[in-house]
């Protein structure tokens, strides 16, 4: 396994990273061009262009790098928790909990603000189902947490397929962009910020255990970790990540599987390394993503979540089989 | 050096007996072979003594202090284990997985030293995987497997070693040629090291002392010469066994 050096790849997805948010404030279908960036960013001129870039602009690039960031730490966290390297941020309910709450709220009419609590409301709730169903049973065993967690998402599945079938004309419109994914209405991150901090803090501070753990528990606790509170906090920074991702942009799909398995192939399995990779990672990937969304058949919007599917999958694809060669 | 020690013991698991209150006493320099049939118990005995599981009733001590009393990560500095089944599905190069073994001893932000390396290296060069050394692990064959986790805790490098079927996946030579090596080393260390086993010419090879777990309650431990009988060896496996003469040494062959 010939692999490019850690450290680097870091770095050139940081700055792959720069390049994006740049791209992405650059482009739109006003206020183009980026000779006036600089001006329009840190100038005091009171302009239209400048409330597009202040307002609209930056604020959903900086959602987008940050759920991007939380979706693909929680992909590394989860497929580490369950020792299933086709674990999602979502497997154990945590989206289907929201998107039913959020869907609920769009059915009445409301919008924004309501809808993300609703979002986090019901997704809060989905931990607490998974996390009191599970401790009753007293074991935190990945095979049981996964049968838990992947039996009460197919329950939130029909609850909002029956939704979808009973609704029609905007409402399911709308019902649909939040489902795949979408940040046309997104206020600036904010206290989604704070989560994802924490979520990278906690993640990096478990990384070497995390690398004992995906051998299994016995494995673990006879190198001198103890598995218990280790699988604990993954499974609540997890639950707390992802519900803050998708409170913010609904449930956008593929990043959180694919983005940890593509930093294993470029970088390897350490999480001292997969943890930072991952989230520069995906922010890049999702906030290009999201640039494209919006610019590709402007003025119209693309769900964000099906640029991630059509970015992610050739991409991966690519690095699957650059692997496979090089063995 | 640790020695270790087991009063009172009492392992069920459903409704098997393995031991009632068993007491044993485990010196270091010695290096005990753990037999008996299927579902005898020889892994939840090991586990146990790894505090991998809590017995129903009874202690396990290390040193001076009851093992559960250790701290996880001390406790894995003077006594690992190799654990019949150690899988992962994700992609890790050899190397890395053997310094796994380096955990316990490194602090919690700590990176791997050179020397650490080099001990890694010195291990894989011991169980002859120096070659495949940046191969992905899911890639290695059984017995490759089998010798990369020997490898692993060599890094480790416990006082204590305890063995569930280390031979398990491997060729006659790496049976022979690794347990060997490994037994040797414990000697000279004056460390102790528990195995279980299901060749009994390879007990007889590398062990001076036995544990033989009957499966209904029953256990005899002791030194090898007094416990390593046809007679009593055919009771333990419910299996006629013979014993073959050749000048000094004894050969066990099933009837």
């Amino acid at each position: 396994m010939s692999r490019i050096n850690p450290l680097l790849v870091l770095l050139l997805l940081a700055l792959l990273l720069v390049v994006s948010l740049v791209v992405s404030l650059g482009v739109g279908s006003y206020a183009r061009g980026f000779a006036d960036l600089p001006a329009l960013l840190f100038g005091s001129a009171d302009s239209l262009e400048r409330a597009v870039m202040l307002e609209l602009r930056l604020p959903r690039a900086l959602s987008a790098m940050v759920v991007g960031a939380q979706l693909s730490l929680a992909g590394v966290m989860m497929q580490a928790l369950l020792r299933n390297p086709l674990a999602d941020p979502y497997v154990l309910g945590v989206s289907g909990g929201a998107s039913v709450a959020a869907l609920i709220t769009l059915i009445l009419g409301f919008s924004g603000f309501w809808v993300a609590a609703a979002a986090f409301a019901g997704a809060m709730i989905n931990v607490v189902l998974v996390f009191g169903l599970v401790s009753r049973a007293g074991d935190w065993s990945p095979g049981r947490l996964l049968l838990t967690g992947v039996v009460i998402a197919s329950g939130w599945g029909a609850v909002v397929s029956f939704l979808l079938a009973v609704s029609e004309g905007q409402a399911l419109k709308s019902m649909l962009f939040w489902l795949m994914g979408d940040f046309s209405h997104v206020p600036a991150p904010g206290w989604h910020l704070l989560v994802l901090l924490v979520g990278l803090l906690f993640a990096w501070a478990v990384a070497r255990p995390l690398n004992l753990v995906v051998r299994g528990a016995l494995q673990a606790q006879a190198l001198g970790v103890d598995p218990r509170p280790l699988r604990l906090g993954l499974f609540l920074v997890t639950s707390l990540l992802t519900a803050s991702a998708v409170t913010q942009a609904g449930s956008v799909g593929f990043l959180g599987l694919v983005v940890p398995h593509m930093l294993r192939l470029l970088i390897g399995s350490d999480h001292r390394w997969l943890v930072p990779g991952a989230a520069l990672g995906g922010a890049t990937l999702l906030l290009a993503a999201d640039t494209l969304a919006r610019t590709v058949i402007a003025p119209q919007q693309l769900p964000v979540g099906v640029i991630t599917a059509f970015l992610g999958v050739p991409l991966f694809l690519w690095l699957l089989n650059r692997n496979e060669a090089q063995r | 050096m640790t020695r270790m020690a087991i009063e009172g013991l009492t392992l069920r698991l459903g409704s098997r007996q393995f031991c009632d209150k068993l007491c044993l006493d485990f010196e270091p320099g010695q290096i005990w072979g753990v037999l008996g049939p299927n579902g005898s118990g020889k892994t939840t005995l090991l586990h146990t003594l790894a505090g991998l599981h809590s017995p129903q009733d009874g202690r396990v001590w290390l040193a001076e202090r009851e093992l559960a009393q250790w701290p996880v990560r001390e406790r894995a500095q003077q006594l690992g284990i190799l654990l019949q089944s150690d899988d992962s599905s994700f992609p890790a190069p050899v190397r890395e997985c053997a310094m796994l073994g380096r955990h316990p001893h490194l602090e919690p932000w700590q990176w791997e030293s050179a020397e650490d390396w080099a001990r890694v290296d010195e291990a894989l060069e011991r169980v002859g995987l120096s070659h495949i050394a940046g191969r992905d692990q899911r890639l290695l064959s059984g017995g490759e497997r089998q010798r990369l986790k020997l490898a692993t805790l060599m890094v480790q490098a416990p006082g204590i070693w305890l063995l569930d079927e280390p031979t398990n996946h491997l060729d006659l030579h790496h049976q022979v040629q690794l347990l060997e090596d490994l037994t040797g080393e414990v000697r000279r260390q004056n460390q102790l090291l528990l195995m279980s086993l299901h060749d009994l010419n390879l007990a007889a090879r590398l062990c001076d002392h036995l544990v033989l777990l009957y499966g209904d309650g029953r256990v005899e431990a002791g030194p090898l010469a007094e416990l390593f009988e046809s007679d009593r060896l055919s009771r333990l496996y419910g299996h006629p066994i013979r014993a073959l003469h050749d000048g000094g040494q004894c050969w066990m062959v099933p009837g």
